[in-house]
């Protein structure tokens, strides 16, 4: 089996010269939900934009066989990114319009587009909403939507940044379920113990740039020693 | 750091060396007399929210001037911004709001100069706005309050604001002697007809999403048409004025020369200049047309300016009245 | 930047309270542009007076050199007055067959502007780098700029740069969504589309920042917020006997630059 998710010797510092992420190597195999941990400013979101092409640090990734810097805009259509702030990510009038951005900018035949937002909305159990105003929902909606939005375009990666943050407790029970069911390979960041023991097989526990450990989810949340020392516990 | 996020609207910021000091002069007294006078209508309407509201807006359209869209090939389409904020949150409020943008513009990244600040408030924030403002209305009234009455008119709004205020600063790089008319002014038209044109289509998008989230923020102006009327007539004249000196400055520049004449104007603009700068090189004082022009244009917008300090002169005492009775 | 203006704390320059320093940047510019054209001599000593202080500062001049080309590009406007200012003309050949007619008066104009020009920006620019921003707004208030917009401006440059993570993320979303499939086809949608949708982003800023605004506003009453300037009563300090005599003696200094510029032009 050859690894959906092929990261060699990443680093990447910011331009005031903070440097976020230092010498990462890893590798994911194609279905594996896997969670990244680790503190505030631990470099986790950085990692996470450079699945496809947001920031872009030296080393090389290695998406299902695509280098992404050489295929920029064909991996963005292969991995799908969800931001922490789901209104950074909706900026149209009606949830459609969002939903099928990344269609419309495709270019696929409107026919398409409407069959494709229809079903993403049902994934996300919000069938229906086509019309709605995406500014007036709720933070669990909005959250939904942001993953329909990635959704329709059929990506076969989905990255998320704290996903979980800002949900109320039957908010995030539902929202674990709907990422418990899909079934696209996914890296998760988040400092939600709760969430990746549910959702996921395995957990990376990155800090100062650094990974500073890769196991099972049951290992590394049974060692709180380890937790506590990097400030998740 | 922020980077500055383009240079193409920096043929709007005029840096420092470009403007004579006394047209410098003159923009900075305007300017700051109609900035006091925003000041004290935003007062009154906001109160004590007026200092986060327009603080936050101006960060908030500085920030959103980095965002651009592709037009074609490798030209992005911006935001100036003055139609947007005129829109949403009326004219006074806005011209707070651009000062604030194009002040620190130029303290912080010097884009545009200091001494030129005053023209580039003048060009960006007055006149943006009141252009805005005045063709905004105008489309509003003909084309109805409907979704594609408001895309049409903020389109055409932000499109003027941008055509007009690039007109304005032809002309003051002509009065300054630093461009001859009749390259200067169609080139800053022609190149700002095409910029006015991403202007439009942003502004269009932006007024699209806020109606539909807060239709109320669209309708709010409208509660109150009559206290702006002054404003509406300043923006319509100020068109009107650059939209006809600009083509006869750049082909015809002896029409206008009685019209000025007739005014006295030409005297005392040339007496003045000599003697509040005594041997500073007015560049174009020798072209009669050029400082016909240039006169016309100071003349016009002091009067316009004390024609409006004057009106709200009578205003603030009559409330003041009230107050004592 | 940042590290530059830790760097030199201690430095007098930086010390300088910002009335005068703000004061003095302003009236340099306002002189320098009154300088007659040809006054070549006079723009040196503008430039060496210039220089002294940035000297003085311990200012890198590549930052300052940076910032400069920045604003060059305005030069474009000026150049139609190489070839239509006044007669004298001077014909220079480009090519055996083709001349062109320089106005003498034109050119010296144009370099003039250019001198005026660097040299305006470059005192702008050593007044932000040695200039916190709060200082200059209090010293602001101080040359009795109205009290109420300096409010508006020092609360705009607070959320400036929180304003400016917004829109990267908006960007970021956008771009992370804009991809095209691998049989080339036309990508990027209409021209209207792209704008609508930049045009959204703008508007969801904006209704964004006018609810930030209001709890801004929550947030200062419950700091028992009045509209008197917090902002200047902490930065401002009156001038010292020395500082007053510094300004002075710039102010003298421009002032014998510019009679002999006169004198000279």
């Amino acid at each position: 089996m050859t690894a959906i998710i092929d990261i060699h010797d990443l680093s990447f510092s910011y331009p005031d010269g903070r440097q976020a992420i230092k010498n990462i190597t890893l590798r994911i195999q194609t279905g594996e939900k896997v969670v990244l941990m680790g503190p505030n400013g631990a470099g986790k979101s950085t990692l996470l934009y450079h699945m496809n092409g947001v920031l872009t640090g030296t080393g090389k990734i290695i998406i299902k066989g695509y280098e992404v810097k050489e295929n920029l805009s064909f991996v963005r259509s292969l991995v799908g990114l969800i931001f922490q702030n789901p209104d950074d990510q909706l900026f149209s009038t009606t949830v459609f319009e969002d939903v099928a951005f990344g269609l419309i900018y495709q270019g696929l035949d409107i026919n398409l587009v409407s069959e494709r937002v229809k079903l993403a909305l049902e994934v996300v159990q919000m069938a229906g909403s086509e019309d709605r105003n995406p500014y007036h929902l709720s933070t669990g909606e909005k959250k939904r939507i942001a993953i329909a939005t990635v959704l329709s375009m059929h990506p076969e990666i989905l990255i998320l940044d704290e996903p979980t943050a800002g949900l109320d407790p039957r908010g995030k029970r539902e929202f674990i379920e709907l990422l418990k069911k899909l079934p696209q390979t996914m890296l998760i960041a988040t400092h939600d113990l709760d969430l990746a023991e549910k959702v996921s097989e395995r957990i990376i526990l990155i800090s100062d740039g650094h990974i500073r450990a890769d196991g099972s989810t049951k290992d590394i949340l049974l060692n709180k020693d380890l937790l506590e020392k990097h400030g998740l516990y | 750091m922020i980077k500055l996020p383009y240079f193409a609207s920096n043929f709007m910021h005029i840096p420092d060396g470009f403007l004579s000091v006394f047209v410098s002069i003159i923009f900075w007294v305007l300017s700051i007399l109609l900035l006091i006078k925003a000041l004290r209508k935003t007062n009154q309407l906001l109160q004590d929210r007026q200092v986060p509201l327009m603080g936050v807006l101006a960060a908030a359209i500085f920030a959103g001037q980095m965002l651009n869209f592709t037009v074609i090939g490798g030209t992005s389409g911006h935001l100036l911004g003055a139609a947007l904020a005129t829109i949403l949150l009326g004219p006074w409020p806005a011209v707070v709001v651009m000062t604030s943008v194009v002040s620190m513009q130029a303290l912080i990244f010097q884009d545009g100069g200091l001494l030129a600040l005053g023209a580039n408030i003048f060009n960006m924030a007055i006149i943006g706005v009141f252009v805005s403002y005045s063709v905004y209305n105008i489309f509003l009234r003909l084309l109805g309050r409907k979704q594609w009455g408001i895309t049409i008119s903020g389109f055409l709004a932000a499109w003027s604001s941008i055509l007009v205020a690039s007109l304005a600063c032809a002309l003051q790089l002509t009065i300054s002697g630093t461009s001859p008319a009749n390259i200067v002014i169609p080139a800053m038209a022609g190149i700002h007809v095409l910029i006015g044109i991403g202007e439009g289509l942003i502004t269009s998008g932006a007024l699209i999403f806020v109606s539909a989230a807060r239709k109320d923020l669209l309708s709010a102006e409208e509660e109150r048409p009559r206290s702006n009327k002054g404003v509406l007539i300043g923006g319509s004249v100020l068109t009107l004025m650059l939209a006809v000196l600009s083509p006869l400055a750049s082909s015809h520049p002896d029409g206008l020369e009685w019209v000025a004449e007739k005014s006295g104007f030409i005297l005392l603009a040339r007496e003045t200049f000599y003697e509040l700068i005594p041997d500073y090189n007015f560049p174009r004082i020798n072209n009669p047309a050029i400082a016909t022009i240039a006169a016309g244009v100071i003349g016009a917008v002091i009067v316009f300016v004390v024609v409006f300090g004057l009106s709200n002169r009578k205003k603030t005492v009559q409330h003041d009245q009230i107050l004592q009775d | 930047m940042e590290q530059d203006l830790q760097n030199h704390q201690k430095n007098k320059v930086y010390q300088l309270n910002a009335v005068v320093k703000l004061i003095f940047i302003l009236l340099f510019i306002v002189f320098v542009n009154l300088t007659p054209i040809r006054a070549y001599k006079a723009f040196f000593l503008y430039f060496l007076f210039l220089i002294t202080i940035i000297f003085i500062a311990q200012i890198q001049y590549s930052i300052i050199i940076k910032r400069t080309i920045l604003s060059l590009p305005f030069i474009i406007a000026a150049v139609p007055i190489l070839f239509t200012g006044y007669a004298p003309y001077e014909t220079f050949m480009i090519i055996p067959g083709i001349e062109i007619n320089f106005s003498i008066i034109g050119v010296q104009k144009f370099i003039s502007i250019a001198i005026k020009s660097i040299l305006s920006i470059q005192a702008a620019v050593l007044l932000t780098i040695t200039t916190p921003m709060p200082e200059l707004f209090a010293a602001m208030e101080s040359i009795k700029v109205p009290q109420l917009f300096v409010s508006v401006i020092s609360l705009a440059y607070r959320y400036l740069f929180i304003m400016r993570d917004e829109v990267i993320r908006l960007n970021r979303a956008r771009k992370s969504r804009s991809s095209t499939l691998l049989d080339k086809r036309r990508s990027g949608g209409s021209l209207w589309w792209r704008a609508k949708m930049a045009g959204g982003m703008l508007g969801n800023l904006f209704l964004r920042s006018i609810e930030r605004s209001d709890r801004v506003y929550s947030a200062m009453l419950s700091r028992g917020y009045s509209r008197v300037g917090v902002q200047s009563k902490l930065y401002s300090r009156s001038l010292f006997k020395n500082e007053l005599y510094i300004l002075f003696v710039g102010i003298i200094l421009i002032l014998i630059i510019w009679t002999f510029a006169m004198l000279i032009g």
